[in-house]
């Protein structure tokens, strides 16, 4: 099972940078990197709401999930 | 978010170096800037006490190099002039015996077992061989045995407190470091009991303690049975904190990687 996270797809879409993105939604740069990257462990609602709300998008659009 | 130091309002905590100075006002290097970052700069907080016992530590440390070389001396001075580190007459053996009895005594526990401890003057009618020699090498290999498994446990104790110190224990280094320190502990007791008993065996064992089967060695070694097993059963409590850190520093990884 894993869970891919199409952050960088929706940045693009949107045309917004990361460092802009971690800005409006007050989580420091380094840690939108790694959710990113796909090495976070878990991410918090609020943190998804804000990137959600920022990006004007769904859930969906952020994360998928794949099998192995 | 406000700026403790401007006072400048911020929309979000992306503008700030730490929790309540902004990132221009920390790159300015105010003096009092300098100052808070000493304190504020870790927001992990330190431990005092962990600095404390890292110093005890250091003085230990210190006495286990000066026990290391006094024990090398004795054993050299035990090879240039054997005659001074050996029991060769009876009569040395008894003022040992004699101060033995005398602990003995004191400590003597009743039970059901009658038995008189032989007089110093039966002693003369006893003939034994000693060999001294080999006592005195597993004396010194046990002392050397102890000492090398106290610096062990002592360099990574104080690795240990290092990191405690700057207020990051949940590492994935310190659980191999208090395991090292569990493993030291249960197998020191174990291979100085080993070498206690072969000495004790070799100087004392045909000495005899009337109406019991018991000769001096067994005494001294139940004697020291009790030392080991304790010894051994706290290093299997450091054993178990090991696996707490272990679990303590999983969870911290993954808090870490929660966004």
């Amino acid at each position: 099972m894993s869970i891919i996270v199409n952050l960088d797809v929706m940045l693009a879409k949107r045309k917004m940078k990361l460092m802009d993105l971690a800005e409006k939604i007050g989580i420091t740069n380094s840690n939108l990197s790694i959710l990113k990257q796909g090495k976070a462990k878990a991410i918090r609602f609020s943190t998804l709401n804000a990137i959600c709300r920022e990006l004007d998008c769904q859930p969906g659009d952020i994360l998928e999930y794949t099998e192995d | 978010m406000k700026c403790k130091v401007c006072g400048e309002n911020f929309p979000s905590r992306y503008y700030f170096k730490t929790e309540d100075i902004c990132i221009n006002c920390f790159n300015v290097k105010n003096p009092e800037i300098k100052i808070d970052e000493k304190n504020t700069n870790a927001d992990i907080p330190k431990s005092r006490l962990a600095s404390v016992l890292n110093g005890i530590l250091s003085f230990f440390y210190f006495l286990i190099i000066v026990a290391t070389i006094g024990v090398t001396i004795s054993l050299i001075g035990a090879q240039i002039e054997p005659e001074k580190y050996q029991l060769n007459s009876l009569e040395d053996f008894q003022i040992i015996y004699k101060m033995s009895l005398l602990e003995q005594k004191e400590n003597l526990i009743s039970t059901n077992a009658d038995f008189t401890i032989l007089g110093i003057q039966e002693l003369a009618t006893i003939s034994f061989t000693t060999k001294n020699r080999f006592a005195l090498l597993m004396l010194f290999v046990t002392a050397y045995v102890f000492l090398a498994f106290s610096f062990i446990i002592i360099l990574q104790l104080k690795k240990f407190l290092k990191s405690i110190e700057i207020g990051q224990p949940f590492q994935k280094e310190n659980v191999n470091t208090i395991r090292i320190v569990a493993y030291a502990m249960i197998a020191e007791p174990m291979i100085s009991l080993l070498g206690i008993s072969g000495f004790t065996y070799y100087l004392y064992q045909p000495v005899q303690i009337e109406n019991t089967r018991f000769t001096i060695f067994w005494m001294a070694l139940f004697d020291k049975i009790p030392d080991a097993f304790w010894q051994a059963f706290y290093g299997l409590v450091i054993l178990l904190i090991a696996e707490i850190f272990r679990l303590g520093t999983k969870l911290k990884e993954e808090q870490a990687l929660t966004v």
